[in-house]
């Protein structure tokens, strides 16, 4: 920051400035004053030399020498008295323009040149003023004249003498002839006595000007400046010391003056700040102490998610979770089961924080565990509901959808604990409200029904939590369930496969940045389109392998997975053929190209599950037993193999990667 | 399938050109009933491009009947895609079966 120039200075400098200026008029008019005072008091004394040197003159007869140097000894007597410069008499020639001194008498302080030019019978030339004429001429009987010579400053008055006595010594009185009579004092003199005096008196002035100006000065500084100065640092001085964790120091409170006033302002409101920060500080504390609590439940609720996008060869699976600030508690999930099976659930804990999560984390675990089991989704929500509700202190519950699609005929076995209904994407938008049951963890003993519906390629299953519909914009409205069918429904007319980000998107752009009250949640099941399929009806007769092997050379596969699929297909035909029907029966191949092929045998023969019992070939007796070789080549090579004997029909299904293709996309 | 026999001293090297599978196994079991008297047995797959388990099951059969007798047998030039079901089942550990 930039010093600071005092206020205090500014101050100072400026009342300096006008003491000084009115000092200097002041002196400057006194010193007229004087002045003018001084002139006239010299007038009236050299009128009244003059005077007198007229009544000393009268009386003598000039044309004498000695008369002519008493007279020049009494003028200069009279100067001592008077305390004038010279007295002199002089004759006047006006034509000639010329005077003559007659008698002059010196005072003390005449200059020794004028003792010489001026002495008595010494003729001037030119040096003839008008106020000389005036009296010689008699115009005027007192002219005064006031010049500056090179003697100095001097004041003159000129007065006119007639001569009482002839030359004989008669006494007369010649108004013709007229002697006139000056009487001169030097000004200089008196002018710098009292230049002398004014300049002590100026001194003395400015001294004391500034001796106040500085006292001033000094007063202001220590009460007021100073104060100022110490109430800033101190100001200052709060932040830092505030931050270091430092007492405040205290401002000293001395006097009753508006310094003192204010001093005692600043240390009340630096207790009230002190004070106030310190409540801020307490509250900050807590609050962080509750983010990081929030931050540990969004971290469990986080942490427990799959990934969010897991793509396979027939289906695509997308997981989105945005939670709240303050967490709400929901939940998806998905996970591809060991017979091929895809599991998918939403849920959503009532209530948020520390204590949903948790919840969550209970139920994402229990369902997850349950759905590994090979539950149906009713009963992995019945096992689900008994476990929570049985330990459930804080009365939460959770609605919860599950469902389980089977790729080998594109069923979708849903059971619903009280949450939003779902919807399939299929040529029309489908909501899924044929089963719905009580929200899980409250009741134990509830039961759950199973619904199923048949999922075609290209259809999409979207589930999602309350967060979505009843997203809240910045105006208080909702998204609303009417907003996210006509979404939908939209997705389906646009053959849009990213459901998921079309409602994010949309659900974005309406939330438009305002506060989000509750975790928003969705999944997305994409059920992905054949790039082909083949259909075959078959009989159970071993020949007819030939008809499989022709529509497997027409597929467009790498010549391995070829070999692999030829293997397979033989093995498992021939299998129907020897032990599925006395008779020969009706058996149909199912051949889907995706990312690889999907091999499905349907024979309505003696149940037989041909993944039991599959040998295990470190243990199998390699030179002894015969069967079970075909069903484990065919399970070894497959990538995935499920087997299920429903509505009286043996579904063995059988996939096949494409070896040769680029897996990177397959495994999240 | 065709399947060409060889006899060289106690040695009979047997040629097996196609695939060898449920249809062509009862052939193959066929013609390997008779051994002509040789006591090794050499199969050549040079030909052959694809093995199923009723084709595993013949030559497996084969196989303990050639070492029952004290003889000796082996799988010659034998394709990769043959090679992997062979290897699959284990069978690589129980005799010679080479590519060349």
């Amino acid at each position: 920051m930039k010093k600071p120039k005092s206020f205090f200075v500014k101050i100072c400098l400026f009342l300096a400035l006008i003491v000084l200026t009115i000092d200097c008029i002041m002196l400057f008019l006194s010193f007229r004053i004087t002045y003018d005072n001084t002139i006239e008091k010299a007038r009236t004394t050299i009128k009244n030399a003059a005077d007198t040197a007229v009544q000393y003159t009268t009386s003598v007869y000039l044309e004498y020498e000695d008369t002519r140097k008493q007279l020049s000894e009494d003028y200069s007597y009279l100067c001592d008295v008077f305390e004038i410069t010279y007295i002199y008499a002089i004759k006047i020639d006006p034509d000639k323009k010329t005077e003559t001194y007659l008698a002059i008498g010196f005072g003390a302080d005449a200059t020794q040149e004028a003792k010489i030019n001026r002495s008595p019978g010494v003729v001037v030339e030119g040096a003839l003023n008008d106020e000389e004429l005036k009296v010689h001429n008699r115009e005027s009987n007192r002219a005064y004249s006031h010049e500056t010579t090179q003697f100095g400053e001097t004041l003159i008055v000129y007065v006119p003498c007639f001569n009482q006595f002839d030359s004989d010594g008669s006494k007369y009185t010649d108004k013709e002839d007229v002697t006139v009579i000056g009487a001169e004092i030097s000004l200089t003199s008196i002018v710098k006595s009292i230049q002398k005096r004014f300049m002590l008196i100026a001194a003395l002035t400015i001294g004391a000007t500034l001796l106040m100006v500085v006292s001033f000065g000094a007063i202001l500084y220590f009460r007021v400046s100073k104060p100022i100065r110490k109430i800033s640092r101190q100001m200052n001085n709060f932040v830092s010391d505030r931050e270091n964790h430092k007492n405040v120091e205290k401002l000293k409170v001395k006097g009753n003056d508006e310094f003192a006033l204010m001093a005692d302002s600043f240390n009340s409101m630096t207790d009230e700040i002190d004070r106030y920060i310190n409540d801020i500080d307490a509250l900050t504390l807590e609050k962080h102490t509750q983010e990081a609590e929030l931050n540990i439940a969004r971290n469990i609720q986080m942490g427990l998610l799959q990934p969010k996008h897991t793509q396979r060869d027939m289906f695509d699976i997308r997981g989105y979770m945005l939670p709240a600030k303050d967490v709400g508690g929901d939940l998806y999930d998905y996970r591809i089961l060991d017979d091929g099976r895809i599991f998918v659930t939403v849920a959503d804990v009532s209530g948020k924080g520390v204590s949903a999560a948790l919840f969550m984390a209970r139920a994402i675990t229990l369902i997850n565990q349950y759905a590994k089991m090979g539950y149906t989704p009713a009963r992995m929500l019945e096992e689900y509901n008994n476990t929570l509700a049985s330990q459930n202190p804080g009365g939460l519950f959770i609605t919860t959808f599950v469902a389980i699609y089977d790729p080998g005929d594109g069923t979708l076995t849903y059971s619903n604990a009280g949450h939003n209904i779902p919807y399939i994407l299929s040529d029309t938008l489908i909501p899924l409200r044929e089963v719905h049951g009580v929200a899980a963890g409250l009741f134990e003993g509830e039961t759950y029904e199973n619904a199923r519906v048949k999922l075609k390629e290209g259809d999409t299953l979207f589930l999602y939590t309350d967060g979505v519909n009843e997203a809240k914009n910045a105006d208080g409205g909702f998204y609303s369930t009417e907003r996210l069918e006509k979404m939908l429904s939209s997705c389906i007319e646009a053959g849009s496969e990213q459901v998921l980000e079309d409602i994010l998107g949309d659900l974005k752009r309406f939330v438009n940045g305002a506060e989000q009250n509750d975790d928003i949640t969705m999944l997305t099941l994409h059920i992905k389109p054949c790039r082909d399929e083949v259909v075959l009806r078959l009989k159970s007769e071993p020949k007819q392998l030939s008809l499989i092997r022709s529509a497997i050379r027409k597929l467009p596969v790498s010549e391995s997975l070829r070999k692999t699929l030829y293997l397979s297909a033989e093995e498992i035909f021939v299998n129907i053929c020897s032990y599925a029907y006395d008779m020969p029966g009706d058996v149909e191949v199912r051949l889907a190209i995706s990312d690889g092929v999907g091999m499905t045998f349907t024979d309505g023969g003696k149940p037989f599950d041909p993944t039991a019992e599959v040998i295990d070939i470190d243990e199998y007796d390699h030179e002894n037993a015969i069967g079970g070789l075909g069903r484990f080549l065919t399970f070894s090579l497959a990538e995935q193999y499920r087997y299920e004997y429903r509505d009286g029909k043996n579904i063995l299904y059988l996939f096949f990667k494409e070896v040769n293709e680029n897996d990177d996309h397959k495994e999240n | 399938m065709t399947i060409t026999k060889k006899t060289d001293g106690d040695t009979l090297t047997v040629v097996v050109d196609g695939w060898l599978d449920t249809m062509t196994a009862p052939k193959f079991q066929e013609e390997v009933q008779d051994l002509c008297g040789a006591k090794n047995v050499v199969l050549d797959f040079g030909g052959v491009e694809y093995i199923s388990s009723a084709g595993l099951r013949e030559t497996v059969a084969l196989y303990r009947r050639v070492a029952a007798q004290g003889g000796a047998f082996s799988v010659r030039k034998v394709s990769a895609g043959v090679m992997d079901v062979f290897t699959l089942t284990g069978f690589d550990r129980k005799f010679e079966i080479r590519a060349d």
